[in-house]
């Protein structure tokens, strides 16, 4: 085995060989491309045209406002920040709530129905967001939906609503396909959290008289608030970054009420042709994701530091 | 006393009764809609509230909507596609982690740190934000509209690379050991010995990105024009563009189920592996 006083490994040895497939990839395809970003943001760029140094225009543009328009950044950065906070608020509490009473009832039934709610948890999660988009899609439509069906059978809706097409429901359509989607996933998380932890000190609490709600809220959350934390700060993340619900669902709109950052960034890219717009809104989302992750990975090490989670 | 303890065993009853009320909920609202999908699309058509109630009776079931599908679209090439690109992302991105899982782990490699974080760093960039010059960078190569550009950009991650890593620091000195004691190289270990024992770990890793792959959509979406690269997903959101008056829900929600059996079977029956790969990394698709 290697060891400090070995002779330094040559560097082109056979371990090297095997990271090099990996390193050239992510040289090529994420540091590059990453790189290219930055430049362009710095640029004027139709995708046909000569591409035209312009400085740190597109950044101010980004935070300048046109006529009754706000500016983009912070327009977009608002809606964002609201879909993002809200799914990460609720997919959390939610989560929470599922993973501690499921981690309470199904321990005592044997592990079939365990198992079966494992699988509906699962299940969103695996559904390709465009067949997601699709039944909720159809679900909300306003002529032949279940959604105003359910709700006109039971009186509670005169006419139908056309929940995709008005402010404030399509955003709220947005933010229950992705907590529908992501919910069972933390869950999954926060279940293998309760499972790792110590048994003994459980069986020790309820011997002192800590039962049900207060065993819950004196020893299981402190011992669960690594993987919480861990839990909100990937959810953050992800959402930050969503996309597929949007594009199927809203386009955006109504009146740019769903205009989620990455949207905005594809929908400069790509259909406004404005390649330094879309690359200086890639580098602001990158600064947001980049201090986020770095969060991620110490509360990854913080998790694997403790016995459990 | 009686009493109190009456009470206690109402709170008791009323605490179970919400936590299985909210446990059956959870799960109705999980399944129900995939459920009535699959009800919906085996409709001949949906054309107001009134043509609800057919979804629950099974004479008026029928096939339609998927023969008017596989006449509409080319939904053959689609899934053919999907398949290509999922299976060959999925092989050479656990081959390539697990190689360079392995080197960090157990083989000795200068600037080995360097690497290290090279790797790791690139977990911090939102793949998002390098669309537009991955797009530049396809289109130069001319592989836009060729399935390559939606495998090559999907070979290489750091999330593999970590969990091959902390499998293979797991590995036994003693087995590396006698190997090269036996006249192993050092590749020759990695290839015969390490690599067939990680088998369980690969699985989970191929899984995950096997799904991963198939549900992708953004990428897809900007890399593909012509119905011969596209996947499943990104045919199908052309396909609901394609409705200009009035969606016709039957049908697409036939192509929906077409698009999401395939990963749901994979995911019941590799639930416990999936979700091994997906737990230790912490990282969603």
């Amino acid at each position: 085995m290697p060891n400090k006083f070995a002779s330094k490994p040559a560097l082109l040895s056979t371990g090297f060989w095997m990271l090099l497939p990996t390193l050239l990839g992510l040289l090529v395809l994420t540091y590059g491309p990453a790189l290219v970003s930055l430049m362009l943001s710095f640029c004027d760029w139709d995708l046909l045209g000569p591409v035209q140094f312009v400085g740190l225009r597109q950044y101010q543009l980004l935070f300048t406002g046109s006529g009754s328009q706000p500016p983009e950044a912070l327009w977009v950065g608002a809606i964002t920040a609201l879909f993002a906070g809200v799914c990460t608020v609720l997919e959390t509490v939610l989560s929470l709530l599922l993973a501690l009473v499921a981690f309470n009832q199904l321990q005592a039934l044997g592990s079939r129905l365990g198992g079966l709610f494992r699988t509906a948890c699962l299940l969103p999660m695996a559904t390709p967001a465009i067949g997601a988009a699709l039944v909720w899609g159809w679900l909300f439509d306003p002529a032949v939906g279940v959604l105003n069906a359910a709700l006109m059978a039971l009186g509670w809706l005169d006419t139908p609503v056309a929940w995709l097409y008005t402010q404030p429901w399509a955003l709220g359509c947005v933010i229950l396909l992705e907590i529908w989607k992501a919910t069972g996933y933390n869950v999954l998380l926060l279940l293998a959290a309760l499972e790792a932890l110590p048994a003994d000190v459980l069986a020790a609490a309820r011997l002192d008289g800590a039962g049900g709600l207060g065993l819950t809220r004196q020893i299981v959350l402190p011992l669960l608030a690594p993987m919480l934390a861990f839990v909100m700060t990937i959810t953050l993340i992800h959402t930050l970054q969503a996309f597929d619900a949007v594009y199927l669902l809203t386009q955006g709109g109504p009146e740019n009420t769903t205009r989620v950052a990455v949207y905005a960034l594809f929908q400069n890219a790509f259909i406004g042709l404005d390649a330094g717009r879309a690359s200086a809104m890639g580098v602001l989302l990158f600064l947001v994701i980049a201090a986020l992750t770095a969060l991620q990975m110490r509360l990854s090490r913080a998790r694997k530091d403790t016995a459990y989670g | 006393m009686v009493r109190r303890v009456f009470i206690n065993g109402l709170l008791q009853g009323l605490f179970q009764g919400l936590a299985w009320a909210l446990l059956a909920g959870f799960f109705g609202l999980a399944l129900v809609p995939l459920v009535l999908m699959i009800l919906a699309s085996l409709l001949p058509e949906i054309t107001g509230p009134g043509s609800l109630s057919a979804l629950f009776a099974p004479q008026h079931w029928q096939l339609g909507a998927y023969a008017q599908i596989f006449r509409q679209l080319p939904v053959a090439t689609y899934a053919l596609n999907s398949v290509l690109v999922s299976v060959v992302t999925t092989a050479g991105y656990t081959l390539f982690a697990a190689m360079a899982g392995y080197a960090l782990a157990r083989l000795p490699v200068r600037y080995k740190s360097l690497w290290f974080w090279l790797i790791l760093l690139t977990l911090m960039i939102p793949p998002q934000v390098n669309i537009v010059p991955l797009f530049l960078l396809m289109a130069k190569a001319g592989l836009i509209n060729s399935i390559w550009a939606l495998i090559i950009p999907g070979l290489f991650g750091a999330f593999g690379v970590f969990l091959m890593r902390q499998w293979f620091s797991d590995f036994p000195v003693s087995l590396q050991e006698s190997a090269a004691l036996d006249g192993c190289s050092a590749s020759q270990t990695f290839w015969k010995i390490a690599l067939p024992t990680a088998r369980p770990v690969l699985v989970s890793l191929a899984l995950w990105i096997f799904m991963a792959t198939w549900n992708a959509f953004l990428w897809p979406l900007v890399a593909t024009h012509a119905d011969a690269a596209r996947t499943l997903p990104v045919g199908l959101a052309a396909l609901k563009a394609s409705f200009r008056d009035g969606m016709d829900w039957p049908v697409l929600l036939a192509a929906a189920t077409i698009t999401v059996l395939p990963v749901l079977m994979l995911a019941i029956i590799g639930q416990k592996a999936w979700l091994s790969a997906t737990l230790a990394g912490g990282v969603k698709e």
